[in-house]
């Protein structure tokens, strides 16, 4: 059998269809972004490397690690009232959800970027049965720096805090806390940064 | 806050964003997930483009940027489809046909297994050399000359017997 000739091959080109990029002022601020959260990210490295190398512990279902609570940073609280939204999830998180525009339980990032979908009521402390599963779904993929997705969370209106990693950055994690409450979440990951309201009841 | 266009890059975007994104799209077989990728691996290329435009080939860079990113997001989204199959009662579907030219040829390239693909895609779509193929797929140019002949080789039984089943 003959292979089949190159000018035959080059006709591939030919088949593809015309097509424009993004404009180039789309091109440029997607960029800008990229340098933004890449300085961002350098910017937080010493305080990134001082938490990493805290002492971690396996918690839920393997993939999700916590530690000791750091320094907290000045964060502002967000409010939980109406926090849980059961609606159709952003077009961009609905990947692996039939139908993708059923109505589920989730909570969103405060840019927009990040939503956890929630996957029954959030309990603490946990126990029993129920595991306080989230499905971490972020629009903006990559990026610079360490794609671990970084939980600091405080419960609203006192001191405590607890600080999870779910290993690999957004997807499925178990996120338990040690007291019910409105907590608010801050979210990092590959140079993103994000602030969620989660309550647990 | 305004930002300083540059125009080697400007051109060079212009040239080399159709060429890419069909390469992807044809390795990948998935339009939207090759459009978000080259995309990504564009807007990348801009914030390191004193280094890129001096690359051996700022196509092989970009294609290679491009396929990481598409490798990251298949990931993200088989863990994802793995998760909710766990824990969710609905079954899991995540695809929409790929949109991609109604031809056998295309077709048939489609179904080479993905490294043949890729290098087919990359020396015929986006006309990289073999050198630039080699560079961009990380493997040896022996191989990419081992691995097109192969494929052509392919490519030619198989649209014999796509006329064969036309003309009977």
């Amino acid at each position: 059998m003959t292979a089949l000739d190159e000018e035959r091959l080059s006709e591939l080109r030919q088949l593809v269809p015309p097509v424009l990029g993004p404009p180039l002022n789309d091109v440029y601020g997607r960029a800008a972004r990229l340098r933004r959260t890449r300085n961002a990210y350098r910017a937080a490295g010493a305080i990134g490397a001082v938490a990493a190398a805290a002492l971690v512990f396996t918690v839920g279902v393997g993939n999700v690690r916590g530690h000791s609570p750091a320094a907290p940073a000045a964060q502002p609280e967000l409010a939980c009232d109406t926090a849980v939204e059961t609606s159709p999830l952003p077009v961009w998180a609905r990947g692996g959800f039939t139908p993708p525009d059923q109505s589920i339980a989730h909570v969103t990032g405060s840019k927009g970027d990040i939503v956890g979908v929630l996957f029954g009521g959030l309990h603490a402390p946990a126990g029993g049965d129920q595991a306080n599963k989230i499905l971490w779904v972020a629009s903006v993929a990559g990026g610079a720096g360490d794609p671990d997705l970084k939980i600091h969370a405080t419960l609203n209106g006192s001191d405590l805090g607890v600080d999870r990693v779910v290993t690999g950055g957004p997807g499925p994690s178990t996120i338990d806390v040690p007291q019910a409450g409105c907590w608010t979440f801050n979210l990092s990951w590959s140079g993103h940064q994000e602030q969620v309201a989660v309550p647990f009841s | 806050m305004t930002t300083e266009r540059d125009a080697d890059f400007d051109g060079w975007y212009v040239q080399a964003y159709p060429r890419v994104r069909a390469a992807v799209t044809l390795a990948v077989g998935d339009a939207d997930l090759a459009e978000e990728a080259t995309a990504e691996a564009f807007a990348r290329a801009l914030v390191h483009w004193s280094k890129v435009k001096d690359a051996t080939s700022s196509h092989a860079w970009v294609y290679t940027v491009a396929m990481n990113q598409v490798r990251s997001t298949l990931r993200r989204r088989g863990v994802e489809r793995r998760w909710l199959r766990r824990h969710a009662n609905e079954p899991v579907v995540h695809q929409r046909p790929p949109v991609e030219p109604d031809d056998p040829l295309w077709r048939a390239v489609g179904q080479l297994p993905r490294r043949a693909r890729t290098a087919i895609a990359l020396r015929y779509v986006a006309d990289l050399s073999e050198a630039e193929v080699a560079e961009a797929m990380g493997i040896a140019r022996g191989t990419v000359a081992a691995t097109l002949h192969q494929a052509r080789k392919r490519l030619g039984e198989m649209l014999a017997d796509n006329e064969e089943e036309w003309t009977q």
